[in-house]
C-alpha cells in the first residue's frame, strides 16, 4: 500500500512481453496456428494473474492475447511466447520447447545458454538479455530495435 | 538473490514469504494502472520501478513448518493499534489482554503474563527479555504503517533462532527506507485511544541512499477491573526513529536504524512496606517510567547469485522503573549469517552469534535478585541444509543449532523437516524439532515475596503471618520439547488456500514450584513458608490448526481460522507442586476460532468485520468469549483515508485472562476510534 514505489515485477514483465511481440516475426506456421496469441508461462509461482491483468483485452496481429499455465514447457505447442519463470522451467524450455516458440526466462545466464530473451533487475528496473542465434535457429526473427535496447546481444 | 531488500527474509531459511506482502492485492495505486502498461513503450517500461518479488522468497507453500503471514494491508484493515492487538488475526496463537498496558501471548500453550516459549524479534533484534523469559508488550512497538509483514512460526523454530523458540516465532519486519519514501501522517482518537498520532518522513540522501524518520505517540485509557472500577492502567509511549538502506553497489547493501521511547505505563501491584516485626502490604497504583533506545547495523554482501552473507550489530538498552523491582538492562549483539549453493540440491546456510548482556536490578522488600547486576553472554552457532531429493517435489532440511549460556552451558536444537509436493496444488510436510527454554535471571536469582497470608490460613494454618516466598535455584536446568509436526496446504488458486497443521509435543524438565519449608523470621511473629523452582514436570501437547483464506469475488475475501489443543502435565513423583499443572492447562483455551471478512465497497469504501471466539479459561474462572469488531474505511481521496473502527461490540467490558502472579489483571472494554491518515 504505502510506499509501494511502483507496478508489480510481473506486470512491467507483461508488458514487455507483449511488447516484444511487435518486434518479433514468428515463423508463418507458427502464427497461423490457433485463434488466440499465447503467453504460456510455466515453473513454480503464481503470475498469471498479473500478467493478465495487463495483456487481457489486447490484440497482438489481430488476435486477442491469452495468458495460458503450463505444467510442463514440451506442452507448449500453439505457444508464441513461452515465459519459464524458475530455473528448472528455464532448463527445460531452454532445451525442449517446440519449434517457434519465444523462450522467455528470468534466471541468471538463460539467453548466455541458449535461451532468446532473459529478464535480469537492474536497480529495481526490468532490463533483457537476447540471444540473437538461438532465435534464428527456431525460426524467429528479432528487429534490430529490440536488439538495440537489450542489455546484452549473444550472437 | 534477485532483491536485495529482501534478503534478510532469505536467509532466515524457512521464512521466505515476500510475496504476500507484494501482493497485487497491496499494490495500492501505482502511476500506471496495469491494463495501460501494455500502452508503453519498451523505453518508457525500461524506466519504471518494479516493486519486486524474489523468486526464493515467493514460496510460503514450500515452508516445512506451520507458518503465518501478516501482511501490512492485514492490519491496516483490522484495525488494531497495536503489535498484541494485530496478532490476534494468527491461528493458533492465543492473545489475552491482562490489562490496559499487558498482554499474555503464546502458541500452543504456556501463556501467562510471563510466556516464556515464544521467541520474538522486530527487524532481526531480539526483544524476548533475559529477565523472566519473556516479552514486555507494553514497549514493543513500530510505526504500523511502516510493517512489511508480521512472519509467525508455530512450533520450534530453535535450529534457525536459537532457545527460547520452543512453541514459536515472531518476527516482525518493517518495510525498507526505499519502500516507505515519501510523507505520512496519521491521527486518530476514540474512547479508549484518546489521541494518537505518527508521523513518517522518507527520502533519498544520494543515489541508492534511501532514509526515513518517524515518530509517533498515543495515549490510552485505562480499562476497569472486575468490580467495575478504574483498574488505573492508562498508558502512554512517545517513540522515534530512522531507517537508512543503501545500496553501495550491486552486491552490497547496508541498513542502519535506530528507536528511542520514553513512556508511563498505569500498574497496580502489591507492595511490601514492611516485614518486620508484623507483615503489612498495600495494593498500590504507580505510573511506572519505561524507556529504551536501540541502533541496528547490517551489511548484506552478495558473492554470487547463489551465495550471500550478511553480518548484524546491534545495540539495545531498556530500562523499567517500578517501584519494587526495577531493572535496566544493556545488550549488544553480533550475527553473522552466510548462505550458498552447493551443487543443484543443496543449499546450505549457517551462521555464528555473540551476545552479551548486562543489568542492573534494585532491592524492594517485595522482589530482590542475588546479585542485584549480572552479565551473562551467549555464544551460538548453527548450520543448515536444505536438501531438494527430487527436483520440485521432494526436499530435505537438516540443522542444528549449538549455544553455550552461562546458566546451563552447551544446548543442541536439531531439526529435520521433510517437504513433498506431490502436485504444484498440494504441499505435504512433516518435521521433528528439538527446542530448550534455558532458564532466564528470575529462574536463577530472585527472590519474590509472592503474599502475605493471615493467621489462621493456607498454606500452614499457623497463628501467625505467612509470608510466601519463592526463590531462584541457580541448579534449574533448561526446559526440553521434543516435537513433532506436520503439515497439509491446498492452494489451488491465488484465490484460495487452505494450510492445516497437526502437533504433538513431548515436554520434559519443566520448571515446577516446590516447597521448600518454612523458616521463622528472628524477633517476629511470622513464619516464612519458602518454595524454590526445580524441573519436575513433563507433559504432553497436541492439536491441530486450520487456517483458510478465500476471494469470494474480487472485491470480497474472508479469512478464517480454528485451532484446539489439549495440553496434559504431569508433575515426577518427588514434586510436590499442585499449584502447576493446573496453571499451565486452565490457561489455554481448548477451542479458538476467527473468521474475518474484508469488502471492498464503491466509492472507495471498505467494510470490513471480525469475528473471535475463545474457549473459557479453567484457571481464574475466565468465561469464554466472543468479540465482534467493525471497521469502516473510506478513501476519501487518493492520499487520504479515513476509518471508524468499532471494537469489542458484543459487550462492555470482558476478561481475557486471570492468573498473574504480579500484576491483577482488568477487563477489556468495548472501544470506539476514529483515524484519518495523509499521504504526501
Amino acid at each position: 500500500m504505502l510506499g509501494a514505489s511502483g507496478p508489480g515485477e510481473y506486470q512491467v514483465k507483461a508488458a514487455f512481453l507483449f511488447n516484444f511481440a511487435k518486434f518479433v516475426e514468428w515463423p508463418g506456421g507458427a502464427m497461423a496456428s490457433g485463434r488466440e496469441f499465447s503467453i504460456c508461462v510455466v515453473g513454480d509461482g503464481d503470475v498469471s494473474e498479473e500478467l493478465e491483468a495487463v495483456v487481457t483485452g489486447r490484440d497482438i496481429d489481430g488476435k486477442p492475447v491469452a495468458v495460458r499455465t503450463l505444467s510442463d514447457p514440451t506442452a507448449g505447442a500453439g505457444c508464441q511466447i513461452l515465459f519459464a519463470i524458475d530455473d528448472a522451467a528455464a532448463a527445460e524450455a531452454r532445451d525442449s520447447s517446440p519449434p517457434g516458440t519465444l523462450t522467455v526466462g528470468q534466471s541468471q545466464g538463460f539467453a548466455r545458454q541458449g535461451g532468446m530473451i532473459n529478464f535480469i533487475l537492474v536497480d529495481k528496473k526490468v532490463r533483457f538479455e537476447v540471444n540473437k542465434r538461438s532465435a534464428e535457429t527456431a525460426g524467429l526473427s528479432i528487429s534490430s530495435h529490440l536488439l538495440k535496447l537489450a542489455h546484452d546481444v549473444y550472437e | 538473490m534477485p532483491d536485495p531488500n529482501r534478503r534478510r527474509a532469505i536467509l532466515t531459511g524457512l521464512v521466505a514469504l515476500g510475496i504476500l506482502a507484494a501482493s497485487p492485492a497491496g499494490a495500492g495505486t501505482p502511476p500506471v494502472s496495469a491494463g495501460d502498461l501494455a500502452e508503453l513503450s519498451l523505453e518508457a517500461l525500461m524506466d519504471l520501478e518494479v516493486t519486486s518479488v524474489s523468486k526464493k522468497a515467493s514460496k510460503l507453500s514450500d515452508s516445512p513448518a506451520a507458518i503465518y503471514v501478516i501482511t501490512n494491508e492485514d492490519i491496516r484493515r483490522s484495525g488494531a493499534t497495536s503489535i498484541p492487538e494485530a496478532l490476534r488475526m494468527v491461528p493458533g496463537v492465543q492473545v489475552a489482554q491482562i490489562s490496559a498496558n499487558r498482554w499474555a501471548i503464546s502458541a500452543r500453550g504456556f501463556n501467562g503474563e510471563f510466556a516464556n516459549k515464544l521467541l520474538v524479534l522486530i527487524d532481526g533484534r531480539s526483544v524476548y527479555t533475559p529477565l523472566f523469559s519473556g516479552v514486555f508488550w507494553d514497549v514493543q512497538d513500530v510505526m504500523l504503517e511502516d510493517i512489511d509483514r508480521v512472519e509467525v512460526i508455530r512450533g520450534p523454530g530453535a535450529t534457525l533462532w536459537g532457545a527460547n523458540a520452543v512453541n514459536g516465532v515472531i518476527n516482525i519486519i518493517t518495510r525498507t527506507a526505499e519502500e516507505t519514501q515519501g510523507g505520512l501522517v496519521s491521527t486518530g482518537f476514540g474512547s479508549e485511544e484518546r489521541g494518537f498520532g505518527s508521523f513518517r518522513w522518507g527520502g533519498e540522501a544520494a543515489e541508492g541512499l534511501h532514509y526515513r524518520v518517524y515518530g509517533k505517540y498515543f495515549d490510552r485509557d485505562s480499562f476497569k477491573d472486575m468490580n467495575g472500577n478504574n483498574a488505573r492502567d492508562e498508558w502512554e509511549v512517545t517513540r522515534g526513529g530512522f531507517r537508512m538502506d543503501w545500496d553501495v553497489d550491486e552486491d552490497d547493501l547496508l541498513t542502519f536504524q535506530g528507536d528511542f521511547y520514553r513512556g508511563e505505563v498505569g500498574e497496580r501491584h502489591l507492595t511490601v512496606d514492611a516485614l518486620v516485626p508484623a507483615p503489612a502490604t498495600t495494593l498500590r497504583n504507580e505510573d511506572v517510567d519505561i524507556e529504551g533506545w536501540n541502533v541496528l547495523g547490517r551489511w548484506t554482501h552478495t558473492f554470487s547469485p547463489t551465495s550471500e552473507g550478511s553480518v548484524q550489530f546491534y545495540a539495545d538498552r531498556t530500562k523499567r522503573d517500578i517501584e519494587f523491582a526495577s531493572e535496566a538492562r544493556d545488550t549488544l549483539d553480533l550475527d553473522l549469517q552466510h548462505r550458498f549453493g552447493v551443487g543443484d540440491r543443496h543449499d546450505v546456510v549457517w551462521g555464528g552469534g555473540f551476545r552479551w548482556t548486562k543489568d542492573r536490578t534494585q532491592d524492594s522488600l517485595r522482589v530482590h535478585f542475588t546479585p542485584e547486576q549480572r552479565r551473562d553472554s551467549l555464544l551460538s552457532a548453527f548450520v543448515q541444509d536444505e536438501i531438494e531429493l527430487i527436483e520440485n517435489r521432494l526436499s530435505f532440511t537438516l540443522g542444528s543449532k549449538f549455544e553455550y549460556n552461562d546458566y546451563t552451558g552447551f544446548e543442541y536444537q536439531p531439526s529435520g523437516r521433510l517437504l513433498y509436493k506431490p502436485h504444484e496444488h498440494h504441499t505435504l510436510w512433516s518435521s521433528v524439532a528439538r527446542a530448550v527454554r534455558t532458564p532466564s535471571r528470575a529462574d536463577d536469582d530472585v527472590s519474590l515475596v509472592q503474599d502475605i497470608a493471615p493467621p489462621g490460613g493456607p498454606p500452614l494454618f499457623l497463628g501467625t503471618d505467612q509470608i510466601i516466598q519463592l526463590d531462584g535455584n541457580t541448579d534449574i536446568t533448561s526446559e526440553r520439547m521434543l516435537a513433532y509436526e506436520a503439515g497439509y496446504r491446498y492452494i489451488p488458486s491465488p484465490r484460495f488456500s487452505a494450510d492445516l497443521a497437526l502437533f504433538y509435543n513431548d515436554y520434559s524438565n519443566l520448571r515446577s514450584v516446590e516447597g521448600v519449608g518454612a523458616d521463622f523470621v528472628t524477633a517476629a511473629p511470622s513464619v516464612i513458608v519458602l518454595s524454590t523452582f526445580g524441573n519436575n514436570f513433563s507433559g504432553r501437547a497436541y492439536g491441530a490448526e486450520l487456517a483458510s483464506q478465500w476471494e469470494v469475488r474480487p472485491w470480497w475475501r474472508i479469512s478464517g481460522s480454528y485451532s484446539f489443543i489439549n495440553l496434559d502435565l504431569n508433575a515426577e513423583s518427588d514434586s510436590a507442586d499442585v499449584t502447576t499443572e493446573m496453571g499451565e492447562e486452565g490457561n489455554v483455551p481448548t477451542h479458538m476460532f476467527h473468521l474475518r471478512s474484508f469488502v471492498d465497497l464503491p466509492r472507495n469504501f471498505e467494510f470490513d468485520t471480525l469475528l473471535y471466539y475463545v474457549e473459557n479459561l479453567s484457571q481464574g474462572d475466565v468465561e469464554s468469549y466472543v468479540r465482534v469488531d467493525a471497521r469502516l474505511g473510506w478513501r476519501a481521496r487518493d492520499d487520504l483515508r479515513l476509518s471508524l473502527v468499532m471494537q469489542n461490540l458484543q459487550d462492555s467490558r470482558h476478561a481475557e485472562f486471570n492468573d498473574t502472579l504480579l500484576w491483577p489483571s482488568s477487563e477489556v472494554e468495548r472501544a470506539v476510534y476514529g483515524k484519518l491518515e495523509w499521504t504526501f
